[in-house]
């Protein structure tokens, strides 16, 4: 049977638009260093100018002829690490797409690779350029972009090209080891919008602890701008630590937060330690949550492996908008980021949904599931439908529920207390008028429940009043009813209609207040 | 020590020990002056501190400069490559970095830009231009200039170009010029603080460094150089007489042609002092303009440089307040004054036999261990 080819010209329109924000296309650079073992990547955006970009690691680097390998075919071949391939620290191999450095591209026309590698190999300093308008001439064929065409099958170009690329002079003395890359004819429109989101935004602390305190008292995000928002999304989507384990309650991510720090991995962006963009605390209303202990899982024939947790966030929404929902994590990187729909969970909670966030890391398996911009997933891939039904059990099964539990008791108490101050409030009300001690008892059900009974006694007033089951209104009505009744009935007690009158209308006016 | 060229020169050292260094000082101590504790703000410096960035560290380590919540953002500065910005940032993080050649974007006729930054609205991003190298590399070189303008008035100006002021093939008056004089004019435009209010500066120091030369200087450049101290002497004959004193010369051909350093010396502050005028600035008379000199060694055989440092005032009443074309009276007296200056105060001629090394050993060896906080990967000189 004759074999089904995939045109190249595909991955070439590829390489200029994969990632949906330059922090999913720094995101691979930086799964890339970690894969070469760095132990620090720096990031630089020209803050505030933001007129280049890059990314630079203290890893092992990589050497001409492997750049030049990459470059003349190797963008865009699949190659994953060897599976026997150690890295530092006990680090799982996140394993290439090998796009990623094309990646960049998104924001750019050209952009220089330098790389010193630890091993010795020969080091280099490459000047990338992409070539312009390349979509307009992949469709027209220029000869500078798709090279002659084959001639058993004349409408497949021989090769599709890019860009090009120059070896510059490289002082191997002056470099560091590890590798950068910097883009240096950024877009005027990522430049424009990233100095334009500065306007009227704060300054961005450089203790990333305080920006997060920041971030965390807006409603989005986007109240920010754009360069919070690549900080705040480079630090959700890297592998990167906690900011301690106490952020979340209960020791959720104790084991998680103790396994990313031991993996010795720091992303720093304009002089900013990054961290996990995580923390819960202080809630009033508390939190419900809960631990995704280790799950395995054969789904045809293929291991999923994943644990997490998901948190409740009691009675109040989570700020940023963009921290709620569920993220998948493989190993330990972000696809994409919160996942509001929380995998497309079907049953509408309302509100609560906007109380609920939770990581899942899935530690095996889970990659083929993955679309080629590394965001998202293939919604009907066997193993991202087996991790949507387990999320969905226990959203459906034991969240919510206690999530509901949770209300009613919040509720129960709230009505209590309610209860409590109006009471109290009405004593309050009927003594300043009487200027005597009101006590207030409920008449026992049986007796006249519908009136009002007034004793007076050396000690003070007492007012009798209905049991609120009798009084046929609705139930958040019948202590308001109840105490209408009470000021009417002292109002009785005054002499003469007009004073009657005077008085209810003081009194009714006063309970209404601060009810 | 160092590991830039010339960073650790002990010549240059020394100018921006005893040149840059007092002048800054005193330009913080005025910032500081009858403000309330309030109203106080960082001085704000420009420089073309190159990678090593020598000279903002030496504020910094003098607490003449102080970074805000770990950021140099009152510093900024121009580099020559995106490189050198990034590494430059390294060294001082969180300066503002503008990459390009100075002088070609600052004299870049950008009415679109000007009229954005008066007006305050966004441009249009509908252009009828491809979008290709060529067009997005003009867009940015207007984006440098328009973001460049906004960041002005500086409290201290450092245009320690290390060039020559008047290039061979350049037109007069050449492009430092055209660029010196834009920067004063955008030194006229306000600060605007944190609370939105504007500061109009009363003053600055300006920096300023070139090499004596070209050793063939275009004759439009010689006549113009010529002509500014021949305006000085007519308005002012006994400064021949301190010509004389100086050089045992009363003749400006014979100046120019036999004694052309001296020459130089004299009338480039001039030029300087001429174009502060025009924008609406002079020179300060209590201090004048001081002149550091030393020679340096290079491939390309021996050069001098100069290294001028001044104090400039803002004129009262300004410019909007007064006729065209007219200066106040005490401008007038400060510019003849600073004029007479120039001719009797000889330069300090900076030689390495008279420096006590160990004091410029020690500043440099502070300012080095400052930056390897902020860089402490840096990359060791080779043995």
């Amino acid at each position: 049977m004759p074999k089904i080819k995939v045109h190249e010209k595909a991955l070439a329109h590829l390489s200029r638009g994969l990632y949906r924000s330059p922090a999913s296309a720094l995101r691979e650079l930086v799964s890339n260093a970690w894969d070469a073992n760095a132990t620090t990547v720096t990031i630089n955006t020209n803050f505030p100018n933001f007129y280049q970009l890059s990314i630079e690691d203290d890893g092992i680097g990589f050497n001409r002829s492997d750049f030049a390998q990459l470059m003349q075919g190797g963008i865009g071949n699949s190659q994953k690490r060897p599976s026997d391939l150690k890295l530092i620290n006990d680090r799982p191999v996140i394993g290439r797409f090998g796009i990623g450095m094309l990646g960049i591209a998104q924001v750019c026309g050209a952009f220089i690779v330098t790389s010193k590698p630890r091993d010795g190999s020969e080091g280099f300093r490459a000047r990338v350029q992409l070539f312009d308008l390349l979509k307009e001439r992949l469709d027209a064929d220029d000869p500078d972009v798709v090279a002659s065409h084959k001639p058993e099958a004349p409408e497949y170009p021989d090769e599709v090209y890019a860009g090009n690329y120059d070896f510059e002079e490289f002082d191997a003395d002056s470099a560091r080891y590890g590798t950068r890359i910097l883009a240096d004819d950024l877009h005027p429109t990522f430049i424009k919008t990233f100095q334009e989101s500065l306007v009227g935004s704060k300054a961005v602390p450089m203790n990333w602890s305080k920006a997060i305190e920041v971030i965390s008292s807006k409603r989005s995000l986007q109240e920010l701008g754009d360069y919070w928002r690549l900080l705040w999304e480079l630090a959700a989507a890297c592998p990167l630590p906690y900011l301690s384990a106490a952020v979340l309650p209960d020791s959720l991510i104790t084991q998680d937060h103790k396994r990313l720090k031991k993996y010795g991995f720091n992303v720093v962006i304009d002089g900013i330690d990054l961290a996990k963009p995580v923390r819960l605390q202080d809630n009033p209303g508390g939190y419900t949550w809960h631990l995704i202990e280790e799950q395995r899982q054969q789904v045809y024939g293929r291991n999923l492996v994943f644990h997490g947790y998901i948190v409740v966030q009691e009675g109040l929404n989570l700020r940023p908008d963009e921290f709620r929902g569920i993220m998948i994590r493989i190993k330990d990187v972000a696809v994409g980021y919160y996942d509001t729909s929380m995998l497309d969970y079907r049953i509408n909670e309302g509100p609560r949904s906007r109380w609920l966030t939770g990581e899942i890391y899935v530690s095996e398996g889970l990659e083929d599931a993955l679309n080629i911009d590394r965001d998202s997933f293939n919604k009907f891939h066997p193993q991202y439908k087996a991790l949507q039904t387990y999320i969905h059990n226990v959203l459906q099964k034991t969240i919510f529920p206690n999530v509901y539990k949770k209300i009613e008791v919040r509720s129960e108490a709230r009505a209590e207390s309610r209860e409590q101050a109006h009471t109290q409030h009405l004593k309050e009300v009927l003594k300043a008028h009487t200027g005597t001690t009101v006590n207030l008892k409920q008449t026992a059900a049986g007796d006249d429940e519908r009136s009002v009974q007034i004793t007076e006694n050396a000690k003070g007033l007492t007012l009798n009043l209905p049991p609120q089951e009798s009084l046929k209104t609705k139930k958040n009505h019948r202590q308001l009813a109840s105490a209408i009744m009470a000021v009417f009935e002292m109002s009785l007690r005054e002499p003469g209609k007009e004073k009657q009158r005077t008085r209810f209308r003081e009194l009714l006016l006063d309970l209404l207040d601060k009810w | 020590m160092g590991i830039f060229k010339y960073e650790d020169c002990p010549l240059k050292h020394y100018v921006r020990l005893e040149g840059w260094l007092p002048f800054a000082r005193r330009r913080l101590k005025a910032l500081r002056a009858n403000r309330k504790p309030s109203q106080q703000r960082g001085l704000r410096y420009f420089t073309f501190c190159a990678v090593g960035a020598i000279d903002v560290l030496m504020l910094e380590v003098a607490k003449v400069i102080k970074k805000n919540d770990g950021r140099f953002d009152n510093v900024v500065f121009f580099d020559r490559t995106d490189d050198q910005v990034l590494e430059t940032q390294r060294r001082i993080p969180g300066a503002i970095g503008f990459p390009g050649k100075f002088t070609p974007i600052v004299i870049d006729e950008d009415p679109v830009a000007d009229a954005h930054i008066e007006a305050e609205e966004p441009l249009g991003e509908k252009t009828r231009d491809l979008d290709v190298k060529a067009v997005r590399e003009r867009e940015r070189r207007l984006n440098v200039r328009k973001q460049f303008r906004l960041q002005f008035p500086f409290d201290v100006i450092n245009l320690d170009l290390e060039e020559f002021l008047f290039k061979p093939l350049d037109p007069l008056p050449g492009q430092v010029v055209k660029a010196m004089k834009r920067v004063f004019e955008w030194q006229r435009q306000p600060l605007i603080n944190a609370r939105g209010q504007k500061e109009h500066l009363n003053g600055f120091t300006l920096m300023f460094t070139t090499q004596i030369g070209p050793p063939v200087m275009h004759p439009d450049y010689l006549q113009m150089l010529r002509g500014y101290l021949q305006q000085n002497i007519a308005s002012q004959p006994n400064l021949l007489d301190q010509l004389e004193e100086r050089s045992g010369l009363r003749d400006l051909d014979r100046l120019q042609n036999d004694r052309f350093d001296l020459f130089f010396k004299l009338s480039v502050p001039k030029v300087i002092a001429a174009m502060l005028l025009e924008e609406d600035w002079y020179i300060d008379p209590d201090t004048g303009v001081t002149i550091f000199q030393f020679d340096r060694d290079s491939a390309g055989g021996p050069y001098t440089l100069l290294h001028m440092v001044m104090d400039v005032n803002r004129q009262k009443p300004d410019q909007d307040h007064r006729a065209p074309n007219t200066h106040p009276q005490s401008v007038v007296e400060a510019y003849s004054k600073v004029a007479r200056q120039i001719f009797k105060v000889p330069e300090r001629v900076v030689v390495r036999e008279e420096l006590d090394l160990d004091v410029i050993n020690q500043s440099l060896e502070a300012i080095l261990a400052r930056r390897r906080i902020y860089c402490p990967d840096e990359p060791q000189p080779a043995a």
